[in-house]
This record gives structure tokens, sequence and C-alpha cells, in this order.
């Protein structure tokens, strides 16, 4: 046999072999998880708010969805579309324990799972193929397996093709509960024949821009000149449509392994009504520092710079700064948030919602010290009110700030940026 | 809808290769028999980790949450249809 050619041919097998990714998407997760929790909602149409009294649609069932009930309906909207609609508070820590048993079926499928999003995954199946031969099967398995895990009325989407873009689209374009694969021989037709909302990265304004110029289809894109895409989309989208328009994985479709260092860690919260209550302010401010933190050091970074924002009815203020040295514990971000930042706002409207973020992060080291006393002492504090809270609850242990109000509770954000802080 | 509760409750059930099912609880005096546990999680309440275990008996559903350290049974919230 002549070596070169079969070294050739195994070296193009196992090219074409590792070029697989299995996209799974879960249907109407949040609706579909609370359904399959109680049978009697089953069937019928769900519609999921944030909390008790809230009025914005975050996630709706098939059900619903057939009625035209989407994200973003207001409620009053919902039950003029779908009379019989239940309206239900979501249930994050229901959604994330959940999260954590798709996570471990992942893991125990493949090597290096990538968690896109809650309910989003990717696997790559290039190193393990040979267990896996037929990918279609293995996409079944998978769907039989995730009902296995969480119940039979859960049901998922499997794409499968060369790239996460190509995976997650055919995921996209398919029927609700099926399996489909693109290759590369494939891809043209659905490249040239998918809406801009099947694919991954093209919001509604860029969507909006290229229809200007009239690409509806991320074919489309390879026949508009460099240039002309350049002054409609501006010199960091030419390059990532063009790769989107060939199938190739734009760069936020790269970014999405669980081992790189975060780019900042925040978290914001929505109140009940508009507020102008100094001290309710102070303590919100004071609670979302308080999560920053433990996040923070959940990571092991700490930051430098500081940002806040507060929004009115449909006002928004914002300020940030960058301090000399890393924020190191809790009363020390407070401090940058409310003395500094929040006391330069001349309180021109009430507040409804708030935000805080920590960036320009770099990784820490636990076991380094700090040389003064006080910041060791306050960092010593924020360490144990954690490991009291998280055996006793988050109530157990307030600051004198908090006495009569209850802290925020925790949680997470659908698209998951924080995977490593609740996955672990 | 869910209605909050909060009750401690007593719950009766079975060990089968390593898990805990219920089997029927007792609240306010009364004795329900579980028809179905339709979902066991392990969540985060109120920044403790404890199991949730969702029970439909007859047409509700209870929500339960066990707290392994404290071996101690809540009943959080209760679903009555209609």
């Amino acid at each position: 046999m002549d070596k070169s050619i079969f070294k050739g041919n195994q070296q193009q097998f196992i090219q074409q072999e590792e070029d697989i990714w299995v996209h799974v998407d879960m249907n109407s997760y949040f609706a579909t998880v609370l359904q399959q929790e109680n049978p009697a909602l089953r069937g019928k149409p769900v519609a999921v708010v944030k909390d008790h009294g809230r009025t914005c649609v975050i996630a709706s069932s098939k059900e619903a969805k057939r009625c035209g009930v989407g994200t973003g309906c207001s409620m009053s909207e919902a039950k003029r579309l779908c009379p019989g609609i239940v309206a239900l508070p979501a249930h994050f820590p229901l959604y994330l324990s959940c999260t954590q048993k798709l996570y471990d079926l992942w893991r125990s499928l493949v090597p290096d799972p990538e968690i896109f999003s809650m309910d989003e995954a990717f696997l790559h199946i290039g190193k393990c193929r040979l267990l896996y031969p037929d990918v279609i099967a293995f996409g079944e398995m998978i769907q039989q397996r995730v009902k296995e895990a969480l119940g039979s009325w859960v049901t998922c989407n499997v794409g499968i093709g060369p790239t996460h873009l190509l995976a997650k689209m055919a995921g996209e374009v398919s029927m609700k509960g099926t399996v489909t694969r693109v290759t590369h021989a494939t891809k043209w037709s659905m490249l040239a024949s998918a809406e801009f909302k099947d694919v991954c990265g093209i919001g509604r304004r860029l969507e909006k821009r290229l229809r200007r110029i009239g690409v509806t289809t991320p074919l489309q894109i390879l026949f508009v000149s460099t240039d002309v895409l350049k002054s409609i989309v501006g010199p960091f989208w030419v390059d990532e449509l063009q790769k989107i328009a060939v199938g190739e994985d734009p760069a936020f479709l790269k970014r999405i392994r669980m081992d790189q260092l975060v780019k900042s860690i925040g978290r914001t919260t929505t109140g009940f009504s508009l507020c102008s209550d100094e001290q309710t302010i102070k303590r919100t401010f004071f609670n979302l520092c308080e999560e920053v933190m433990e996040k923070a050091r959940q990571e092991s970074v700490c930051g430098r710079t500081v940002q806040i924002f507060v929004q009115g009815h449909d006002q928004f203020w914002h300020a940030r700064c960058t301090g000399k040295r890393l924020i190191a514990h809790t009363q020390e971000l407070f401090q940058v948030v409310y003395d500094r930042l929040y006391c330069s706002w001349h309180r021109t409207f009430p507040v409804i919602r708030w935000g805080v973020w920590v960036s320009n992060i770099v990784s820490a080291d636990p076991e380094q010290q700090s040389l003064f006393e006080h910041d060791q002492k306050q960092i010593g504090i924020d360490i144990a009110v954690e490991k009291i809270r998280k055996k006793y609850g988050l109530e157990s242990m307030k600051r004198g700030l908090f006495v009569r109000s209850a802290l925020l509770q925790r949680e997470v954000t659908g698209f998951f940026g924080e995977k490593r802080y609740v996955l672990t | 809808m869910f209605s909050t509760v909060g009750d401690v409750v007593s719950v009766a059930g079975v060990f089968c290769e390593g898990t805990f099912h219920p089997k029927k609880f007792l609240w306010r005096g009364r004795e329900y028999i579980v028809n179905e546990v339709t979902m066991k999680t392990r969540i985060m309440h109120d920044g403790v980790r404890v199991w949730m275990y969702s029970i439909r008996s007859k047409q509700n559903l209870y929500r339960f949450l066990f707290n392994s350290e404290k071996a101690s049974w809540i009943l959080e919230e209760v679903w009555f249809d209609g």
C-alpha cells in the first residue's frame, strides 16, 4: 500500500471527522420546564414573567407562541392574543438546576461541552467520533437522554454542522423537536434561504441596515462589495458578515469557552415602582455591590473600572471611573459606586432600574493578602458573611443598612454569562 | 395559581437505590398520597442549597423543600388548578 496516500487519506478523514459540531437548543425552555413540573399546565398556553406583578413576558410556551405571544410582549397584549393564557413567575433556581442536569449530561457524552446559554450547548464530537459513527442517531439519542434527565415534556432541537454557526442555524431553521444536519456540501441552500432572525449574532438593527441594500439572506452578503458593506455596517461587521455568509464562525461564537477570563462582572435589578427614596437607592446599590464582589471572588478576579447606571421611566444616567488600584472588597466598591459616582448625579428623575459593573479585570491570586490591615479586615468580613449565608440562608446575616428590608435574591441571566460562577 | 405556604410538614417515603421516593405527606392534620414526583431538583433557596420536590397529589401540585442538613421538610408552594 502506498503509505503517503494512506497517510493523506487518513489526515483528510480526521480533518473531515473533527469538524462536527452538535448544537442543542431546548424548546421554549423556561415555559416547558414549568409545564414539565406541573402536569396541569401541559398543553396550555403559558407566559413566563420575571416575578409576581411583572407585566413583560420573558418566555412563552409553544402553545402560546402559536397564538403569537413571544418574548417582550406585554401581558395585556398576550391576553388579547391568547385569552386563556396562564401567566407564571419565572423560577430561576429551578432552571439553573435543570441546566446543571443538562451540563452533567453533555459532559457524559463529550469531553468539552461548550455552554452557550442556559438552554443551549455546543458539543464537539470530533474527538469521540468512533463512539458516534451515525451523527443523526447521536442527535436522536441526545433528545432521548434530555427527556430522561428532565422529563418527557421537555423537547429540544438538535442541529449538526461543520461549524458552530451552521450547527446553530440548522437547529434554528428546522421544525421543533427535530434533528437536522448540514454539511459543507449542503450549507449553500440553507445560507441562501435562512432569514437573519435565525442567524446568531445578527440583530434587528443590523438586519434593518442590510435590508436597506437589498440583503435579506446570509448568502447575499457575498454579492455586496466590501466597500459598500463597510459604509453600511462599519469595519468590524464587514469581516464578521463575510464569515457568516460562507458559514464560518464569527468571532463571538469562538469566544464561548469556559476557561476564558471574564471581561466584566455586573448585576442589574429592576424595582417594582419608581423610587426617589435615598435609603432604598443606597440599599439597592449596596446589594448590587455585594453580589458583584461575591461573583468576582468566586471567579478569582479583581477589577479597577467601575460603572453604574440608573434608569427612570424613560431617562437614563450612567457614570464610570477607573481607580489606581484593584477593588478588593464590597465596602470599597460601594464607596466608589455610591460616594464617588452616584453622589455626583443631581437626582433629576426617580429610579426604577439600577446597574453596577466592574471591568478592567485581572485574575487575582486568592492566597495573596493585602498589605493594608483595613482591607484584610474587610475581605475577611465579606468571606465570613458569604460562608454564613451559604449555610444559613441569605437573610441570616445583614448589614445594619438592611435591618428593615429584604435582600435581593441572587439570580442568573438567561444568556448565562456567569456560567462558571453558577455551574461549578 | 401557586400560593405560598411555608408550612413545616412530615413526609414519608422509601429509599430505593440511594434515592428517596416520597409516598405520602401530612399537612395541617391531613394525609395526602403522592401520585407523581414530577421533578426533583437541587436548588439554591434563600442562599442555601436544598432539594426541591415537585409533587402531584390528585390534581394539585406541591413544591416541597428538603434541607438535608436540618432534615426538615417545608411545603413552600401549592398549585391549585382552576
